[in-house]
């Protein structure tokens, strides 16, 4: 009896490999990389820091020394319509370091998946409790000290055209009629991203910089802005406009 | 069967023994209440978490007083919030930073702070984690980066992080909670006005019709326990162009220019002198103002009744 029970199991164990071995099921987790491209205007000019470019709505002639944003709270879309979230997921995105244009998730459960959404911007709770860590860590200087809440996002540079010879624009807010995190939605399309183990699929989005400027004034009427209000949800907005899903490859 | 459990506990024996001299485990320090007064209103949303320790407690108290962490090394929190002003920085309008710089507006006390919503008299600070961002990194007050303080702080206080937080890698989350932690443990509830809350004495005949011309005259703004709505109100007549746009800076509503949030009246006799720019030396020009505002006329004995009444909102026991 023992020895037939032994058998059993054994036999069991093998089917058990194999059907995990069926490509069609993959097995995970895995991670799923998120990369940011940062272009700038409808001429999707490489964006880079320290470098010139003309908007072609405002005829601003920009020079960036600093681009930076959080993306937060990325949830993935599956084929069967599961969703999963990331656990404490807020990214410092910095234009200044590669690295950084990286966002890797890890532990996705294995699953093909068809979208994405995060937020351009950190959530309303985090930005009222109290000091956090990681890339949300104050020390980043992405947090006003004398208005409690999170900077979403830093541009700031130089330009002939802003009165004062530069622009800065700190984006943020979270209350009520100033509230200027951007929840943004991408659909994938045909191609799905298959995570499983010892896979790494790759989301391509394409981050137009110059957005910051579609429908906005000039940096020789609005060069500053240092706080949550009217002109930074307006900002947000437009900026947020210029993120896209571009491709992916698994 | 017995006898495998036997070896397995052995084994565990011997792995546990050998493993006794490595590193130091960590405790968690005991947990320090802070105590609620049954007077008082309940505590301050952003309160709920904050967990303090009595290890927590010693290390933001030894962060308050350290003046190597500011640019030129002569500036504490201490230096501006001193124990005998309740933690106000009295006789001063402004307060002296690094350099000689002068602020922008008056020291407050720090007391009672589990109570307090939000924060400076713009209100702009909503916990009391993110408080100290303010004082370290402005030019007039620390004048430091948040990385050099943390740097700082962990170079000097390596144990009493690890007694703390269990870690010797500091960062700006543990170093500002701990200050969080000790400025929580700073209560005044020992001023004759709570001895009376709690019936341990009686109100006088003075303090008692001074009592009844603050409910009618004052306690509209300076309600309760606390002698604050936490809502935000001008002093006196509203000038047409405020120095300080006061609230407003935060709020960007009209409405707010100038505004300033209504300060809990608790110790006012340590925190001289009075308002958001420390205009009036003694309360009893406060009252003049407030009267000339309102168009009231106190007779001289309502004066010395209210006075009377204010007074036993001083606890002395706060700043021995």
């Amino acid at each position: 009896m023992k020895n037939l029970l032994a058998k059993l199991a054994v036999a069991t164990l093998f089917a058990a490999s194999f059907a995990s071995c069926d490509p069609k099921t993959p097995t995970g987790p895995g991670p799923l990389t998120l990369e940011f491209e940062h272009v700038f205007g409808s001429a999707e000019l490489p964006f880079a820091l320290n470098t010139d470019f003309v908007h072609p709505m405002t005829g601003d002639s920009l020079n960036f020394s600093m681009f930076k944003y959080y993306v937060s709270n990325v949830v993935l879309t599956a084929e069967d319509g599961s969703t999963w979230a990331a656990p404490e997921s807020y990214y410092l995105v910095d234009a200044s370091n590669p690295a950084s244009t990286l966002v890797t998730l890890d532990g996705v459960p294995a699953n093909h998946y068809t979208g994405v959404s995060f937020m351009l911007g950190v959530d309303s709770v985090r930005n009222v409790s109290g000091a956090q860590t990681g890339a949300l860590d104050p020390a980043n200087g992405m947090f006003w000290s004398w208005n409690s809440g999170y900077i979403f996002v830093k541009a700031e540079g130089t330009s002939p055209q802003a009165s004062m010879g530069g622009f800065q624009f700190h984006l943020g807010g979270f209350a009520a009629e100033k509230n200027a995190i951007q929840s943004l939605d991408f659909v994938f399309g045909n191609n799905h991203a298959v995570v499983e183990e010892g896979a790494n699929p790759t989301v391509h989005m394409k981050f137009n910089v110059g957005k910051l400027w579609h429908g906005q004034p000039s940096v020789a009427t609005q060069a500053m802005i240092h706080m949550p209000g009217a002109n930074a949800v307006a900002r947000m907005q437009a900026l947020a406009s210029g993120m896209e899903f571009e491709h992916l490859h698994n | 069967m017995p006898r495998f459990g036997f070896w397995v506990g052995a084994a565990g024996l011997v792995l546990a023994a050998s493993c006794r001299p490595e590193a130091p485990k960590w405790q968690p320090s005991p947990s320090v209440a802070v105590e609620q007064p049954l007077h008082f209103p309940p505590r301050a949303a952003w309160s709920a978490g904050a967990e303090p320790s009595e290890a927590s407690v010693r290390l933001g108290e030894l962060l308050f007083n350290d003046p190597a962490l500011s640019a030129d090394g002569q500036v504490s929190c201490a230096s501006c919030h001193r124990r005998e002003g309740a933690f106000s920085d009295p006789g001063m309008p402004v307060s002296v930073g690094v350099e000689g710089r002068l602020g922008r507006r008056n020291s407050p006390p720090i007391q009672n702070l589990a109570w307090t919503p939000y924060f400076m008299w713009d209100g702009g600070i909503n916990h009391l984690e993110v408080l100290p961002l303010a004082p370290i990194t402005n030019p007039a007050e620390h004048d430091l980066s948040l990385w050099d303080f943390v740097r700082r702080a962990e170079l000097r206080y390596p144990n009493e992080l690890w007694d703390a937080f269990g870690t010797d890698s500091a960062t700006s989350q543990l170093v500002m909670r701990a200050l969080a932690h000790y400025m929580m443990t700073l209560v005044s509830s020992n001023a004759p006005y709570d001895q009376i809350a709690r019936g341990e004495r009686e109100w006088t005949p003075a303090e008692l019709q001074g009592k009844a011309l603050f409910d009618a005259h004052c306690a509209g703004c300076h309600a309760g326990p606390l002698q604050t709505t936490w809502g935000f109100a001008y002093h006196g007549t509203p000038p047409t162009t405020p120095a300080d746009s006061g609230r407003f800076k935060v709020s960007l509503r009209p409405e707010d220019m100038g505004l300033m949030r209504i300060p809990s009246l608790r110790n006012w006799a340590f925190t001289a002198p009075y308002l958001h720019d420390g205009r009036f030396a003694t309360l009893e020009a406060v009252l003049v103002d407030m009267q000339q505002a309102t168009g009231t006329a106190f007779s001289p004995t309502e004066t010395s009744s209210l006075l009377a009444f204010l007074g036993s909102l001083n606890d002395s026991s706060y700043v021995d």
